[in-house]
């Protein structure tokens, strides 16, 4: 899942940066809002922290400009203002969340779970998503097929947990990359292959039931059959 | 009848002011005002009374000698002869003419009373005379004699009797007398209530004042105001001015409160940042024990910050005595001229940090009097302010000297000027000019220029700013000649 982070309070930014990372997001972060609207116009991210009090252009002008461009994805206002008007209104103006600071990081990554399943194709109630014998966790970040627990790497599981989120949704190479790498990626454009092979290898292999679909000219999909 | 919120809560009256009450101003006004009518009405009825009598026996008397010296005129004495004219009457007007001999025998006329025969003759003179004890009657009477004299013959006397009773002078006394009496608890109650009714209107203003500051102390509503709308047509009178001044006063006070939960909120709002820095770092930190380096950097990063809160609070704590004129002055003559020149020196070196050059270019030995550390520390904010928001490779100039006698410092930056509409605002608890409230870049919290102001204040100095968007912006201080 791609993040970006609109805060103009570097040491913030860098934990945040730090913790998304860790947490398997992939991690986007500019210091200002005019920076901020630019990577939001180019990019489609599943989750957007914005800070209000930004420079060059402020965290509810950014917002108010994304809304109106016609981009859709899920904005958590971060901010020091706590007063109700403030927070509705972020909130009437698009936001998806907001959050007050100081907060915990585990809130932060409890809600983003919240955004980034209620943004998916298949909305879940919990972090827990099944797929035939399928089960993945997202906030203890375990996977289980038939009762097994299968152990994937960072960027496996996020790959995963886009697909699982966006089932029966055929999913090309450039969204997949799209959604799982950041800016900062200058890898080969078949790294989307590779890991796909290597999520098959763990999770379809030895089942009868295979998940991971390709679909000729188009892309991957995750599906019962 | 009180302004504020719609959902007005009632007016709820302690007990204490039901006691009070019960002395109003408005009963003490009405009993006093009433008691003084009272007395003024029962005094001029007496003094009617008295100078009603006075008169009218000063007429009693009057008349009594101009009926007797008429009468003169009908009795003639002449040789022995005593002629009397047909025309005397024996009884005019309420008197009693008697023409008598000087043995005391009676002529014409009659005596109504026996005693009256040994009244002794005086001639022209109104006498009042009492009937002795055992006379049956106590009426007085009124005596006026004349003398007819005719050469050495004994005279003759002409004499006019009349009462002196208070009832025959003026009849009326007793019936005026009960009719007062009689009238006077009607006009007082008239008076009662005509009075009451007054002070009450004229009072009620003050059970508006009065109610309306309950309800601000139960309610911490500091926007009510007494509505004086309805007053003004009686006239801007002190109930009026009080009223009004009441509500300048809640004004004030309304202000000042929003004043000082605006600086705890901004104050408030600068410390949440450093905060949550140190509380997301920890937590981070936490989670990455084993990360030697992620470790270090985080502890250096708390403890940036907390010297950040810790450089605020200081901030705001210095603000808040100097609020409250709490600013001890440490006053001495100080040769600014030093102060500056070494402040320039030593601030250049951080400055070259930013690739700023801060110099100075004082008139010597220009002495003031004033707090050393405040004014260094006054100077060292501009200056500071001037290093901050400079261009790489631009200057700070200090220049001092005497200007009609008068100390000035002019602190001149390059750097990127305040817009026209900000400058009055610059002086600002927080307030930085593109209103982005952190402080990391630069280390500013926006209350370095609101401690200038009150030094600058404390010491009585003129601080004026010219400012040129994208040039620079210079800061003329005019130190005070004299402090007393």
């Amino acid at each position: 899942m791609r993040i970006l982070i609109v805060e103009d309070e570097k040491n913030l930014n860098r934990i945040l940066t730090k913790k998304l990372t860790q947490e398997g997001y992939s991690v986007d972060s500019c210091f200002d809002g005019e920076e901020g609207l630019a990577f939001l116009e180019s990019t489609e991210y599943d989750v957007v922290l914005l800070d209000i009090m930004l420079p060059v252009m402020d965290g509810m002008t950014v917002l108010k400009t994304a809304r109106q461009k016609g981009i859709h994805c899920p904005i958590m206002m971060l901010t020091a203002k706590d007063a109700v008007s403030d927070k509705v209104a972020g909130l009437d103006h698009g936001a998806d969340d907001y959050l007050t600071k100081p907060f915990a990081l585990d809130e932060l990554m409890a809600r983003i779970r919240v955004l980034t399943r209620k943004s998916s194709a298949s909305p879940g109630k919990t972090s827990r998503l099944e797929i035939a014998d399928l089960e993945m966790d997202i906030s203890s970040r375990t996977v289980t097929r038939g009762g097994q627990e299968i152990s994937l790497s960072a960027k496996e599981f996020s790959i995963l947990e886009y697909m699982i989120l966006n089932r029966d949704v055929v999913l090309s190479r450039e969204k997949i990359e799209s959604h799982i790498w950041n800016y900062d990626y200058e890898g080969s454009s078949n790294m989307v292959d590779v890991y796909i092979r290597y999520l098959r290898k763990k999770i379809d292999e030895g089942h009868d039931k295979k998940l991971i679909h390709t679909v000729r000219g188009v892309g991957y999909v995750l599906k019962e059959d | 009848m009180i302004k504020g919120k719609e959902n007005s809560t009632v007016v709820k009256k302690s007990s204490k002011s039901k006691r009070v009450r019960k002395f109003s101003i408005k009963k003490r006004v009405t009993f006093w005002y009433v008691a003084m009518f009272v007395v003024i009405l029962l005094l001029a009825f007496f003094l009617l009374i008295s100078y009603g009598q006075k008169m009218m026996e000063t007429n009693a008397r009057g008349d009594l000698e101009t009926i007797v010296d008429q009468s003169v005129s009908d009795v003639r004495l002449y040789d022995g002869d005593l002629t009397i004219d047909d025309g005397l009457e024996d009884y005019v007007d309420g008197v009693n003419i008697l023409v008598l001999r000087n043995n005391g025998l009676i002529v014409t006329g009659l005596y109504s009373q026996d005693f009256l025969e040994d009244v002794p003759f005086k001639a022209d003179e109104v006498r009042r005379v009492e009937p002795p004890e055992d006379s049956p009657d106590d009426t007085p009477f009124f005596v006026y004699d004349r003398k007819l004299q005719y050469s050495d013959d004994p005279p003759v006397w002409i004499r006019g009797v009349s009462s002196a009773a208070k009832d025959d002078i003026f009849p009326a006394t007793s019936n005026v007398s009960m009719m007062f009496f009689m009238a006077l608890p009607f006009l007082v109650l008239v008076a009662v209530m005509v009075g009451y009714y007054i002070t009450k209107r004229a009072f009620a203003p003050i059970n508006h004042i009065i109610a309306t500051a309950e309800n601000i102390q139960a309610g911490k509503d500091l926007s009510k105001r007494i509505e004086i709308e309805g007053l003004e047509k009686f006239g801007k009178d002190e109930i009026y001015m009080t009223a009004k001044t009441f509500n300048d006063m809640l004004d004030r006070l309304e202000a000042s409160f929003e004043m000082e939960r605006q600086f705890s909120r901004d104050a408030s709002h600068e410390l949440r940042t450093p905060i949550a820095v140190i509380m997301n770092q920890s937590q981070l930190a936490l989670e990455n024990l084993d990360d030697r380096e992620e470790v270090e950097e985080a502890f250096r990063t708390i403890l940036a910050q907390s010297e950040r809160m810790s450089g605020l609070t200081n901030e705001l704590l210095a603000l808040a005595r100097a609020d409250r004129n709490m600013l001890q002055l440490n006053c001495e003559a100080m040769d600014l001229s030093k102060t500056v020149d070494t402040l320039a020196a030593t601030m250049d070196i951080t400055a070259a940090k930013n690739n700023v050059k801060v110099t100075s270019n004082c008139q010597e030995s220009v002495i003031i009097n004033g707090d050393a550390a405040l004014i260094e520390r006054m100077l060292e904010n501009i200056i500071s302010n001037g290093i901050k928001y400079n261009k790489p490779g631009g200057t700070v100039e200090l220049r001092l000297f005497e200007e009609n006698s008068i100390p000035t410092l002019v602190i001149e930056d390059t750097g990127i000027g305040i817009p026209d509409h900000a400058l009055p605002k610059i002086w600002d608890r927080f307030f930085r000019v593109d209103d982005v409230r952190n402080a990391d870049q630069s280390g500013s919290m926006g209350l370095g220029l609101s401690m200038v102001r009150q030094i600058a204040n404390a010491h009585h100095i003129d601080i004026d700013v010219e400012s040129r968007l994208g040039e620079g912006t210079s800061f003329i201080l005019r130190f005070c000649k004299d402090r007393e």
